[in-house]
């Protein structure tokens, strides 16, 4: 299935991406940002806060936000 | 601020879409022409001063050219930002919609002015190192140049030093980004506008002392009035007379009154120098020789150097005495 994923860790690219049914959010962030932790990034499904177990749907946005961004 | 209505929300995204499709179909790729023509003209004249053989001419152009060519490359990968290969896909309204109404449910406030056409959000209070710079104003004109938005301190406890910083990255309502500027230039090129909202206050969350216009350790301090060395609130003290914010070492103590003033306004014994300065109203003339004298250099109103000479004095005017009358 088709998801809109936007990884604001890397370049801030939106792409939309294939993943398998049943995927959770905790399974996409292990394969996106494999050696990040998710406590260090705002995680929202559909711009709402989502629970690690979350399975994804098709046609869901997912972003992946570092909360530390440091200005200059 | 009143919460906009799902109504007000629906509104604003129509109009919101409208500027997005405008910008996408009538973008003009602003080459950056003149700075190209500038290091066209700094290489001729470099090639034109190698032939002459001019050293010092060479060496300066070699570094003007050098500074233009970085900024040409500066201004083309902002091009690439701005401009990808194939245009960004335009939100829909809904997409618009659910944005705005994200944002209602993320932010303390949401406030759309529509004459203005600015979008604007307030971030709850942050605190930095235990520095509380209190809630933020993000504002967003959707009409014009989107990257001119602006950062306002709703409750504004700006460095003591200098009030246009509210923030450590924050100068004149204008955010340094950082590393924030690729990702919320990205957000805005393809019109995301809860992700640009929510990683402006990311950039907001954070602290980075290595390039902050004022870092937090000098938060609560300000410019010595004397040395202009940044010092902290509980040590900063005013000077008895001008009332001018001094840091202790350009602070004396009169020993006359035992208050506190500024080198300024002291004044230096006469008679023992340096070693004691008072303040104007504990300082006097000598009566004798009109010169500035502390009180411990004076007895009533004369100083002790007059006080000294005085006996010689005496002395001589009777040796003068007996010289006219032995004559």
């Amino acid at each position: 299935m088709r998801i809109l994923f936007l990884n604001n860790d890397g370049g801030g690219f939106a792409d939309y991406i294939e993943v398998d049914e049943r995927t959770t959010v905790a399974a996409l962030f292990d394969e996106r940002i494999p050696h990040g932790r998710p406590e260090d990034y705002l995680i929202r499904v559909n711009r709402q806060p989502a629970a690690a177990d979350h399975v994804l749907q098709s046609g869901d946005r997912v972003s992946f936000t570092p909360t530390k961004i440091e200005g200059a | 601020m009143p919460i906009p209505t799902d109504r007000v929300l629906w509104r604003a995204a129509d109009r919101i879409r409208e500027v997005l499709v405008r910008r996408a179909t009538s973008a003009v790729l602003p080459l950056p022409k003149l700075d190209w023509l500038h290091c066209c003209r700094l290489a001729e004249q470099l090639s034109r001063a190698e032939a002459l053989r001019l050293p010092l001419v060479r060496k300066n152009l070699r570094g003007r050219l050098y500074c233009g060519v970085e900024q040409f490359r500066r201004r083309l990968l902002d091009l690439l930002d701005i401009y990808p290969a194939q245009l960004p896909e335009i939100p829909s309204t809904r997409e618009v919609f659910d944005d705005l109404r994200a944002l209602r449910n993320e932010f303390d406030a949401v406030k759309i002015d529509f004459p203005a056409r600015v979008l604007a959000v307030a971030t709850e209070s942050i605190v930095l190192q235990d520095v509380e710079l209190g809630a933020f104003l993000i504002q967003l004109p959707w009409g014009e140049d989107w990257e001119r938005f602006l950062i306002t301190a709703l409750d504004p406890n700006p460095a003591r030093c200098d009030s246009s910083h509210p923030h450590p990255h924050v100068s004149d309502h204008s955010l340094c980004q950082g590393d924030g500027r690729p990702l919320i230039r990205r957000a805005l090129r393809d019109g995301r506008l809860f992700d640009f909202f929510v990683l402006v206050r990311q950039v907001l969350r954070n602290y980075n002392p290595g390039s902050a216009y004022v870092t937090l350790d000098e938060w609560h301090s300000e410019p010595c009035a004397g040395c202009a060395e940044p010092t902290a609130a509980e040590h900063v003290a005013a000077c008895s007379r001008c009332e001018s914010h001094f840091c202790p070492a350009c602070l004396n103590t009169c020993p006359g009154c035992h208050e506190e003033f500024c080198t300024g306004c002291q004044v230096g014994c006469a008679v023992c120098g340096g070693q004691t300065t008072h303040c104007a109203a504990c300082i006097g003339e000598c009566d004798s020789c009109q010169r500035v004298v502390c009180s411990d250099c004076r007895s009533e109103d004369t100083c002790t150097d007059c006080l000294n000479d005085a006996p010689a004095a005496v002395h001589s005017d009777s040796e003068a005495i007996q010289v006219s009358a032995t004559s």
